[in-house]
């Protein structure tokens, strides 16, 4: 039920989080605005913390220490290498098509 | 209002899940436009997570569980008739030995026998050739998910599990036709008063026997699942 005006994996909520992450540790609030802004996907609430549950789970990001209903999450080690696994890939397909497209 | 709705729909998911994210969940609902596509992806995501599908594993599962109910009911439904004459062949003779006279079931109301020959009878059917195959399906969805280390003796007791209902079925079909009937028949029995058997009250007594057997013969291996369950619960 998440509302994504794009598909494939730039459209992914769990790479768009964890790229959210990687500017630093918010909460699910901004990391949907953030997710908002930069990407253009709006990711409903549901959706947004099955995710980060699902996250977590993997160890990919942890929430830290807070005191506030609003727990921030930061990304973890694992979670930054996986990113930029992902990220990588993405590039080298974004590459390979954008070359194809313009010889065509 | 807001808040009692967000509430509500917070209340949708798992307690366990509840208790480390509702909360922040709870905040999130309260600090946005309520509208009914985040109560649409509220609500779908609960279900997901009750239904354990929302840690990787797919939800395909569903589909083939539901095919696996059609076709069985579509063949119950295709030969409701033979299993039906089957089902009924044991009620002449007992009701001869009663003294009731003519020996037929008898229909109490128009629809009666449409209702138990064409609905009732294949639900029952399909339910017992379609759990085994059921089981054999949520070894793929939950399995995995729940047990982990136990995963192999949790698998292996889901198969059972479909085995025996399908087994316990046909043991408690054969029980009732040799005799389970006229011992059901005679409980309670008044010899001073004659009675008429109806189609659906001989149906509802095959139905409660076969399915309490099959029910009796799962008390067992479900308590051991759940038994393995709590063990890695803690």
């Amino acid at each position: 039920m998440a509302r994504k005006p794009l598909s494939g994996p730039a459209s992914d909520p769990e790479v768009l989080i964890l790229a959210s992450l990687a500017g630093g540790p918010k909460h699910g609030y901004a990391v949907m605005q953030d997710i908002e802004t930069f990407s253009g996907c709006k990711i409903g609430p549901g959706t947004l913390y099955t995710a980060l549950t699902r996250l977590v789970e993997k160890g990919w990001i942890e929430p830290a220490r807070s005191n506030d209903r609003q727990r921030p999450y930061r990304i973890t080690g694992i979670g930054t290498a996986t990113l930029k696994e992902q990220l990588k890939r993405m590039r080298s397909l974004a590459t390979v098509g954008l070359r194809r497209l313009s010889f065509s | 209002m807001k808040s009692f709705l967000v509430r509500c729909l917070v209340a949708v998911y798992p307690s366990q899940w509840r208790e480390e994210y509702g909360p922040e969940l709870e905040n999130l609902l309260l600090m946005r436009p309520l509208n009914a596509a985040s109560v649409l992806d509220v609500l779908w995501s609960a279900a997901r997570l009750r239904l354990g599908t929302s840690s990787g594993i797919s939800t395909q599962w569903i589909l083939p569980c539901v095919l696996g109910m059609t076709v069985a009911l579509g063949l119950s439904m295709v030969f409701a008739k033979p299993i039906w004459l089957l089902v009924s062949d044991p009620a002449p003779q007992i009701l001869r030995e009663k003294g009731i006279w003519p020996p037929n079931l008898v229909q109490v109301t128009p629809f009666e026998q449409f209702r138990v020959v064409w609905i009732e009878l294949p639900l029952l059917v399909s339910l017992f050739a379609a759990y085994p195959w059921l089981m054999f399906i949520a070894r793929f969805a939950f399995a995995k998910r729940w047990i982990h280390g136990r995963k192999h003796r949790a698998t292996r007791c889901l198969i059972y599990s479909g085995a025996l209902f399908a087994l316990s079925g046909v043991l408690s079909f054969v029980a009732w036709q040799y005799g389970i009937l006229a011992g059901l028949f005679n409980i309670g029995a008044n010899p001073q008063s004659a009675s008429m058997i109806s189609v659906s009250y001989y149906f509802d007594l095959f139905a409660i026997s076969t399915l309490g057997f099959a029910l009796l013969v799962q008390i067992p291996v479900w308590s051991w699942f759940w038994w393995q369950l709590r063990l890695r619960r803690g």
